[in-house]
């Protein structure tokens, strides 16, 4: 192995200078021998102090940039759940959604507080909806969207892989649980129009959901448990199922229902007709109607902002400390007189 | 505690002579090195120990004849860590017994090097073999083994936290194959190169061969340094799962692409986390650290591309968004900044006898020696020069030639006459690694 030592150990025994190699069996002489030249960075206070401060520096602008952007969104919320629920039934309202005589149309009114530019995003946000649950996100096949009927391996879909002997296209928890209330705007007399296209991620459309695939005996079931879907219209089109099938991560979520592409002034008055068809009274969860517009960072969240600042921040105060502390308390840097061997030589 | 040495020559004298004390001797000595014995002279060290009015302390079972392996066994079975060097066939028992076996490869043939755990050509290269590589050794493997544990835990516990917020389902955020990959691609090459991280260079270590005993006894890897990696993995994997949910809230919360955030924030964290314990940075270094940056996301871009995958366009459409980018920075400074300050702070103003050599070499300067040693001890190797090859001159028929003709001198000049027992005195017999309070 270490047959003459590494480095200098062999200087003294061996009086003839070492022959100078060159190029690749140089380095690979390096490599064994660990003699490989390396950079040693060191903690110096200087540095430290530099880092912590230049941190703070950097970071202090961005999250206010950051505040001015999620500041500059617009934003009207509004939860209809509770107060869409006709009087005779707010004390039973899982009766109410699960009978289907009774109307479930609701009317809205909305105050835009401040200028909203177009494009307008329209969402409905639901909160305390698992749709990350791990039942709920297996229960689904994708080899189905894509081929339909011809594919029969539907195992993971269960219980909602057939019905009555058929099979159910789309199967599984997630395409039968459809998100189906439905929201139209006017404003004033006149009626806002809503850019229902393109609200699916391009890349789901073209190759998550079949261009020839229909619909099939869907929601057939005794239990309903959302939206029913057109057969004549192909999956690849049916924009609201892929949206609703791009499972959250959170049980508290925003999807995507449509665009308002028009300017909406302030103090104008908004008047939603919304059909209040999604029963979320069963397990306690809130739906809520969104309307948005959108910066370079996405919709309205301060966090990034705040948090920036507060890194920031706090990086400015621990690089002030620390230069306290150098300025108070100097240590010497590198002093063997520290070492203990040698503190005791000098106490004795 | 005692160390001593003997030859066979002593040996029979203490034997005959003075037996009872010599046995006391063998059994309390901490280190023990015996040389030259005879066939007879093994059998009585064996009859002495064995005698049923004379315990070893830690009832040691002795069914094996010499010398050298009754002592190894011993000192084992009373919890020493035992180290044998030899040379002829006759030690390979003796190093095959010890828990570290070396070798010389020599004089004497190459059985004992067959046998050994470490071969090295001369005697006095095991002050090389023990203070540099093996103690290179045993901080890279600290290093290595807690990190390993740390980037584990990392992903465990934001799979706990996640576990909350999805119903207590188990639901995994991460993907199977961004968790084959992660263990696999993600995190496993910086620190293939940290085999060559050297936390002091060669010279400063053989200056000063007392650091070796802040290399000892558990003193880098213990309950008290796992604890602090096990706290840094659970205080990272906060960071990343509390900025993970906020920055993606609402409209941008979708499962793969948070995932996907989760585990860039990982990621990163883990490569700073690389750079900020190693101590010396080669180019090779560099480019695993940095490289595995690069890599994990054309790994990323490749899955991204492909339209079966659950993964596709996730990767693309995420280093599209600022606000990305800017969770990405947010992670890495709200994880590392606490990290660094605490390093900051321990390695100036609680530097531990390694920091203070560490500071001292990097400066540059002259590098004070023990105050009781002259500054010609620097020079070690010009100490060793002369004692070379007459070695070969002796045979081995002369029982009374000590076979380690360069030892006196070296193992004292190098030790230091009154700074190792310093250190001796401070430590109880049996090594435990609570000990870390005096550094």
């Amino acid at each position: 192995m270490d047959l003459d030592g590494g480095g200098g150990a062999a200087a003294g025994t061996d009086h003839q200078p070492m022959p100078v190699l060159h190029g690749r069996s140089n380095a690979i002489k390096q490599f064994t021998q660990q003699t490989l030249p390396a950079c040693k960075p060191v903690l110096t206070p200087a540095w430290v102090i530099g880092t912590f401060f230049l941190m703070g520096a950097v970071f202090i602008p961005v999250g206010l940039i950051c505040l001015h952007a999620s500041q500059s969104v617009n934003e009207i919320l509004d939860r209809y759940d509770i107060e869409c629920v006709p009087d005779g039934f707010k004390s039973n309202r899982v009766a109410y959604i699960k009978n289907a005589s009774i109307p479930k149309s609701c009317h809205r009114y909305l105050k835009v507080d401040k200028h909203m530019k177009a494009p307008i995003y329209i969402y409905y946000q639901l909160d305390n909806f698992y749709q990350n649950h791990r039942r709920y996100v297996k229960s689904r096949s994708e080899e189905q969207l894509l081929h339909g009927l011809g594919y029969n391996r539907t195992g993971s879909c269960e219980p909602q892989a057939s019905e009555n002997g058929l099979p159910i296209v789309p199967c599984g928890l997630v395409a039968w649980s459809l998100f189906n209330d439905t929201y139209s705007f006017s404003r004033g007399t006149k009626k806002l129009d809503i850019e229902r296209k393109n609200i699916a991620w391009k890349s789901d459309r073209d190759h998550k959901f079949g261009k020839h695939v229909y619909p099939f005996n869907f929601q057939n079931g005794s239990f309903i448990g959302g939206g029913k879907l057109d057969t004549t219209i192909p999956l690849s089109d049916q924009e609201d199922l892929i949206v609703w099938m791009r499972t959250a991560a959170f049980p508290s979520f925003r999807k995507l229902y449509g665009r308002i592409e028009e300017d909406l002034e302030e103090d104008d008055l908004i008047i939603v007709h919304l059909m209040n068809n999604y029963n979320t009274y069963s397990f306690g969860g809130t739906k809520m109607l969104v309307l948005s517009t959108s910066s370079w960072l996405g919709g309205k969240n301060s966090f990034l902002g705040v948090a920036y600042i507060f890194v920031g921040s706090s990086s400015i105060l621990i690089a002030l400390i620390f230069l306290l502390l150098h300025v108070k308390n100097p240590r010497p840097y590198g002093d063997t007189m520290y070492l203990s061997g040698n503190r005791k030589d000098i106490s004795s | 505690d005692v160390a001593f040495v003997i030859d066979g020559w002593a040996l029979e004298i203490a034997l005959k002579y003075y037996r009872k004390a010599f046995t006391e001797l063998a059994i309390l000595s901490r280190t023990a090195i015996c040389c030259r014995v005879t066939p007879s002279q093994k059998a009585q060290l064996l009859s002495i120990v064995n005698a049923k009015h004379m315990k070893a302390p830690c009832g040691a079972k002795l069914i094996r004849v010499g010398v050298l392996e009754i002592l190894v066994e011993l000192l084992k079975s009373c919890d020493y860590r035992t180290l044998a060097i030899g040379d002829g066939g006759n030690d390979v028992r003796m190093i095959q017994q010890a828990d570290i076996g070396v070798g010389i490869s020599g004089r004497e043939g190459l059985q004992a090097a067959r046998a050994a755990d470490y071969s090295i050509g001369k005697f006095r290269f095991l002050k090389r073999l023990i203070l540099v590589h093996g103690r290179y050794s045993y901080n890279r493997t600290a290093f290595l083994s807690q990190y390993s544990f740390y980037k584990s835990l990392l992903i465990c516990f934001i799979q706990i936290f996640f576990s909350f917020v999805s119903g207590v389902s188990g639901t995994s955020l991460f993907n199977s194959v961004s968790l084959m990959a992660y263990n696999v691609f993600y995190t496993s090459i910086p620190v293939l190169v940290s085999v060559l991280d050297k936390d002091l260079s060669e010279k400063t270590v053989m200056q000063h061969p007392q650091i070796l005993y802040y290399c000892q006894a558990g003193r880098l890897l213990n309950p008290t340094t796992f604890a602090g990696w096990f706290g840094r993995a659970l205080f990272h994997a906060i960071v990343v799962f509390v900025i993970t949910i906020h920055s993606y809230a609402f409209e941008k919360s979708e499962l793969e692409e948070v995932s996907m955030v989760a585990l860039s924030g990982c990621v990163w964290l883990q490569v700073f986390v690389v750079t900020l314990e190693t101590n010396s940075f080669t180019k090779l270094q560099h480019l695993a650290i940095w490289g595995n940056l690069v890599v994990f996301y054309m790994i990323n871009w490749i899955v991204s591309a492909l339209p079966r995958s659950g993964m596709y366009t996730i990767m693309f459409r995420l280093c599209r968004q600022p606000s990305y980018w800017n969770t990405m920075f947010l992670i890495v400074a709200a994880g590392m900044g606490p990290v660094l300050a605490l390093k900051y702070f321990r390695y100036t103003y609680r530097s531990s006898k390694i920091n203070i050599l560490q500071q001292a070499e990097r400066l540059g300067g002259p590098i004070l020696s023990l105050g009781n040693i002259e500054p010609q001890t620097r020079a070690l190797d010009n100490d060793l020069a002369p004692l070379s090859i007459s070695q070969s001159k002796n045979g081995r028929n002369s029982v009374f030639e000590p076979l380690l003709s360069d030892s006196p001198n070296a193992v004292r000049r190098s030790f230091g006459p009154g700074a190792t027992f310093d250190f001796f005195q401070s430590q109880p017999k049996s090594s435990t690694y609570s000990r870390n309070k005096d550094n």
